[in-house]
């Protein structure tokens, strides 16, 4: 059984222009424990509203979420909301979230938040609790005083390690990250790197990683999954994906990564991705595809597998 | 072009709209107040006892009796100049009569009568004047008899009296009325009502026949009041006689307690609210705008005064120190004005300037410099049009803080004598008790108006609030004092 | 602490605002004079015993009326008095009133305005407490309600109250509990005569009391109700509450330590905002429910024969409570926000 099957999940957003859809139709295997997935795509491609359909994060002013997502043998989203709150969040499904800075209350020490739950369910003295962060703290990095320190005296890379000590503390089998590293600079974010790292290691944790940096993602998922458009693209073991990509879109997104050595100048995409609201029928990458014909513009493209557990979704390959 | 945005998303919004609507209105009703009413209103007609003798005092709006069974007394005005009668030159007939026929149908008295004669001119011996009252039922009553004043030392026929100041005779309050009325109520079978019951105005009366010992039933028909004027000289003249007969009703919002009708004085009261609220608005803005435009840019030494004395200023509480200025310098609309200006600039000093400081650094200013382009330059291409709709919003904003704050001022009685506001018929009635004898119609109206122009002014801020306030979360405006 | 420093300033300030307006309009030297002129009145009967002769009497008098004015300094221009007048000002110190009279009879004006203080205090804090509660309760509730029905009309309703001057406001309510439905008094604090001391004694001022604290509520807690909502909706929008959620706090806890608890520095702030605003409206209730407060005594300072150095010394004494008021209330946010602390 795969650690963790999403089938079919869909999250729209009501606008006054109508729904905009975020997710749609996203349908995927997590085979392993304790591998990281990547989840790449453009700002806009529906990544974060992804991270928050797996969570049951959503904010108040959507209009369809359905779908399923098999874990543990449960479907979690047939679970009422107590029994998930019960039983999978944050405890056995955690997340860090994006623009991890403002993840915590301005007015309480972080200490206190990073074991928050602890503090108000299950009856733990103040004293070991306090402990507790302070060791968490520590996993990640930090020392153990920041535990009493309050968000705004933490510098910018602390900031960003906090979070990650929240997500660990009632030791999760899985750690969704949205952008866990954007808008920090270049050491900062090797450091989290390395983190998750070792935590990948010496914890086994398994992790989504939603990032728009491939190179990012290449360094440590061993799956990627390509989002356009608010559908899934392509997916596979990332050394497929980076390597031999097989959808145009793929193709295109790793044609634009600068190379540092040879003289193959990045390519581009031209054109912005398609209208949520309404989108197009048909291939949701149509307008920007270099190799479009007809059915891209008429029918969904099947989902194929053309490789070992390499699938993509294109009209190329249906035959 | 955030200008026109502003403009159109106002239109679009709901109570942008309402704002709009009324404020459209407010403008057309003061403009015709402009342009209709004496420019110094205050001092010729609304201070002036003469307009409003011939009103009913503390009279309630005449469109009450829409909601009561009671028919109320009608105000009714006569002026004549001509007499049935006038002397014919034989020696026994030397007397005008002048004849004031009305009818009165109503289930109340009048609340007063009276009589006014202008213009006499006599050449031996004044004229002796009388009034009479003659009722439904033929009982006629003499109310008046009077010589009028006779020739002084040193003045020489022919004798003019009433040129200027007519002789006014409230007949309802008259020593000989109530001798009149007494005889007759003496005369009459049944018990009637006491005499400290009635003397004090007759108009029950009057007008009316005891219906009990306690009351007075109206009698309603036609009457006639008749002056008589008898001369010695048949070129002695009268030119004019005037009766009133005291409505208990006046007007479309009543009179009070000095007579002046309120709607007269309620509308005047418009344009001057706008002019004192768009004025001290208008002033206030060019203030702090120009302090938060100096202080953000030009930094240095002038920031650091302006943002002190903004921050002393603005943790003055507002109200004792207009009470002690406006108190010191004399109740003057201007200094009224200039004093709240004094008080509030700092908000929007303080606003601008924050938002100065950011567009200082940012990549617009940061190419102008490059350009070469001098401070006032930037300051007036670059900086203040980013500004100008939270400026404008803050204006729009200001304006019913300064109406609220002139009108409360005045209701302390510190408002400007010569212009009278809201605020001051307000304190008018406050003063002579209107609230506690129940005169709705002096304290509700007033009011009404001042919260109607404030929430016009809120409606139109409110209107602009999808523009202005993602970035305007904590605006100062929330410092006005009620 | 840079706001206690400021708010000392601020009375400062106002203090010397105060006098040299005094100053430049001469009132200083009138209320000198009149001084002086209380003195020699006091002194001429002791006097008159001691010297017979009518004209050595006015001589010496006259003596004693110029030593006086060197002595307080008249015979110099009033700028070379500031620093006196300001200690004057800060003491009380301001002589007696023309026509006013405390309670007890006394006609200095540190007397009269003191006596008041209470009176004034009672509505006040009274009403700002009343207004807190209800703002915040009801702010609160409607935040978490947005765009329903009662949120919408509240909203409205904060929108027109804020456009309502309180006072006349409180003119209705004589209007209605007074004059129409006799339910109320229409003034003062006391009935007459006002019951013996006890139990009554202070149902017949809370009695009294009903309409003025209600007027001031209902004008303050309208706008702040909507401040309220607003900031807590501000706060509730954050990204921490949506991770609080995540972590899988329960509402209670996420609306009370991350909604609430964050949201409670501006809401103080609020407050503050807010109180100039009730400062001066109570002024104006007292005046219109005759309340034997410092804001009444405005009002019969102004109206009956002008009586300058009571309103000073009552400009005075609200500025110090505003002042006083503030500090309380800065105090009250550096310990809800520690992001304020140690700069």
């Amino acid at each position: 059984m795969a650690f963790m099957e999403i089938k079919d999940l869909h999250l729209y957003y009501e606008t006054t222009r109508g729904p905009l859809r975020a997710v749609e139709g996203f349908s995927l295997s997590f085979q392993e424990e304790g591998k990281t997935l990547g989840i790449i795509g453009e700002s806009g491609s529906g990544k974060t509203s992804l991270s928050l359909a797996i969570m049951r994060s959503i904010p108040g002013n959507v209009s369809t979420y359905q779908g399923s997502i098999l874990f543990e043998g449960r479907d979690l989203m047939r679970l009422s909301a107590a029994e998930f709150r019960k039983d999978i969040r944050w405890k056995k499904i955690s997340m860090v979230f994006q623009g991890a800075m403002n993840s915590f209350n301005p007015v309480i020490q972080v200490g206190r938040q990073v074991v928050e739950r602890l503090l108000s369910g299950d009856g733990i003295s103040p004293r070991k609790a306090g402990r507790e962060a302070e060791s968490l703290l520590e996993t990640v990095g930090l020392s153990r005083d920041v535990a009493y320190r309050y968000p705004h005296e933490l510098s910018g890379g602390m900031k960003q390690r906090a979070p990650i000590a929240m997500a660990l503390y009632l030791k999760p089998r899985l750690i969704v990250l949205d952008e866990p590293t954007s808008a920090l600079d270049v050491s900062i974010q090797a450091q989290i790197m390395n983190l998750l790292k070792q935590l990948k290691w010496n914890l086994g944790i398994s992790m989504i990683l939603i990032t728009h940096d491939i190179a990012l993602a290449s360094d440590i998922c061993d799956y990627i999954a390509v989002i356009h458009g608010a559908k899934l693209m392509e997916y596979g073991p990332a050394e497929n994906i980076l390597i031999n990509p097989q959808g145009p879109y793929t193709q295109k997104l790793l044609a634009s990564i600068p190379r540092l050595h040879g003289d193959t100048r990045p390519q581009f995409l031209s054109g912005a991705p398609c209208d949520l609201v309404s989108p197009p029928p048909g291939c949701r990458f149509q307008s920007r595809c270099p190799s479009v014909f007809e059915p891209c513009r008429e029918k969904e493209p099947p989902w194929l597998e053309v490789a070992p557990a390499h699938w993509t979704g294109c009209w190329l390959y249906a035959k | 072009m955030e200008r026109h945005r502003l403009l159109s998303e106002l239109k679009k919004s709901g109570p942008g709209k309402v704002g709009v609507v009324l404020f459209a209105l407010l403008i057309t009703v003061s403009i015709y107040v402009v342009f209709t009413y004496p420019p110094d209103f205050g001092p010729i007609r609304w201070s002036n006892p003469a307009v409003w003798a011939d009103n009913p005092k503390a009279a309630p709006p005449a469109w009450i009796h829409l909601f009561s069974d009671t028919r109320p007394a009608e105000h009714q005005v006569f002026e004549t100049t001509s007499p049935v009668h006038a002397p014919s030159g034989e020696t026994h007939d030397l007397e005008y009569v002048f004849q004031i026929p009305f009818t009165h149908q109503a289930d109340e008295p009048p609340t007063f009568l009276s009589f006014a004669l202008a213009r006499a001119v006599y050449h031996l011996r004044p004229p002796v004047v009388t009034v009479l009252l003659e009722r439904p039922d033929g009982e006629e009553f003499t109310l008046y008899r009077e010589i009028l004043r006779g020739p002084r030392p040193g003045e020489s026929p022919p004798y003019q009296r009433h040129f200027t100041e007519p002789l006014r005779v409230l007949l309802s309050a008259e020593r000989r009325a109530v001798e009149a009325v007494a005889g007759f109520l003496k005369g009459l079978e049944d018990p009637v009502p006491p005499q400290e019951q009635w003397q004090r105005n007759l108009t029950a009366a009057l007008f009316g026949s005891p219906a009990s010992p306690e009351a007075f039933g109206v009698l309603s028909g036609d009457y006639n009041l008749v002056v008589r004027v008898m001369v010695n000289d048949p070129a002695d003249s009268v030119e004019k006689v005037r009766a009133v007969v005291g409505g208990s009703v006046f007007g479309a919002l009543g009179t009070d307690i000095l007579g002046r009708d309120l709607a007269e004085g309620l509308l005047f009261g418009l344009p001057v609210a706008l002019l004192i609220g768009l004025t001290a608005s208008l002033i206030n803005t060019l203030v702090g705008t120009s302090l938060g435009l100096v202080s953000g840019y030009l930094g240095g030494v002038a920031d650091v005064i302006i943002q002190r004395a903004a921050d002393i200023v603005s943790n003055i509480p507002l109200l004792p120190l207009l009470i002690f200025m406006v108190f010191i310098l004399g109740p003057n609309l201007w200094i009224i004005i200039l004093i709240l200006v004094a008080f509030s600039w700092p908000g929007l000093t303080i606003m601008v300037r924050t938002m100065v400081l950011q567009l200082r650094s940012g990549s617009e200013v940061e190419a102008a410099q490059a350009l070469g382009a001098s401070r006032t330059r930037i300051i007036f291409r670059h900086i203040f049009p980013h500004t100008a709709p939270f400026v404008f919003a803050q204006l729009v904003f200001f304006t019913p803080s300064a109406i609220l704050a002139e009108a409360g001022l005045s209701f302390l009685g510190l408002g400007d004598p010569s212009i009278p506001t809201w605020g001051q018929i307000l304190e008018h009635g406050f003063r002579t008790g209107a609230v506690f004898l129940g005169y709705w119609w002096w304290v509700i109206p007033p009011g009404l108006l001042i919260v109607l122009t404030a929430i016009t002014f809120m409606f139109l801020a409110l209107g602009m609030e999808p523009v202005v306030n993602p970035r305007l979360r904590r605006a100062r405006s929330w410092r006005l004092w009620r | 602490m840079v706001r206690g420093i400021t708010m000392v300033l601020v009375l400062i300030a106002v203090q010397f605002l105060l006098v040299i307006s005094l100053g430049i309009t001469g009132l200083s030297d009138r209320m000198l004079e009149a001084v002086i002129g209380e003195e020699l009145r006091a002194l001429r009967p002791s006097l008159a015993e001691t010297i017979r002769d009518p004209d050595e009497l006015e001589y010496a008098l006259r003596v004693r009326r110029e030593e006086l004015q060197t002595s307080y300094g008249l015979d110099r221009p009033w700028y070379h008095r500031l620093p006196e007048m300001v200690s004057r000002v800060f003491t009380l110190d301001l002589g007696e009133a023309h026509t006013l009279r405390s309670f007890t009879g006394s006609n200095r004006v540190a007397d009269i305005v003191l006596e008041r203080l209470p009176n004034t205090m009672l509505l006040l804090t009274t009403s700002l407490i009343f207004t807190a509660g209800i703002g915040i309760a009801v702010g609160v509730r409607l935040a978490s309600k947005v765009g329903s029905l009662s949120d919408r009309i509240v909203s409205y309703f904060s929108a027109v109250s804020y456009a309502m001057p309180a006072w006349w406001v409180g003119i209705l309510f004589i209007l209605l509990f007074s004059f129409r439905f006799p339910i109320f008094p229409s003034g003062g604090m006391y009935g007459t005569p006002p019951p013996p001391a006890g139990l009554f004694r202070f149902l017949d001022l809370l009695h009294h009391a009903f309409l003025p604290i209600i007027t001031l509520v209902l004008a303050s807690a309208g706008p702040y109700i909507y401040v309220v909502r607003t900031m807590t909706l501000d706060v509730a929008q954050a990204d921490h509450v949506t991770v609080a959620r995540a972590k899988g706090l329960t509402e209670k806890v996420v609306s009370r330590r991350h909604i609430l608890r964050v949201a409670a520095p501006p809401i103080v702030t609020g407050l503050v905002l807010g109180l100039a605003g009730s400062l001066g409206g109570s002024i104006l209730v007292e005046t219109v429910f005759n309340w034997q407060g410092m804001g009444r005594l405005y009002y019969e300072a102004v109206v009956g024969t002008p009586d300058e150095m009571v309103i000073v010394a009552l400009t005075f004494m609200f500025t110090l409570i505003y002042v006083i008021a503030r500090m309380i209330l800065e105090v009250l946010y550096v310990i809800l926000d520690p992001r304020v602390r140690y700069q």
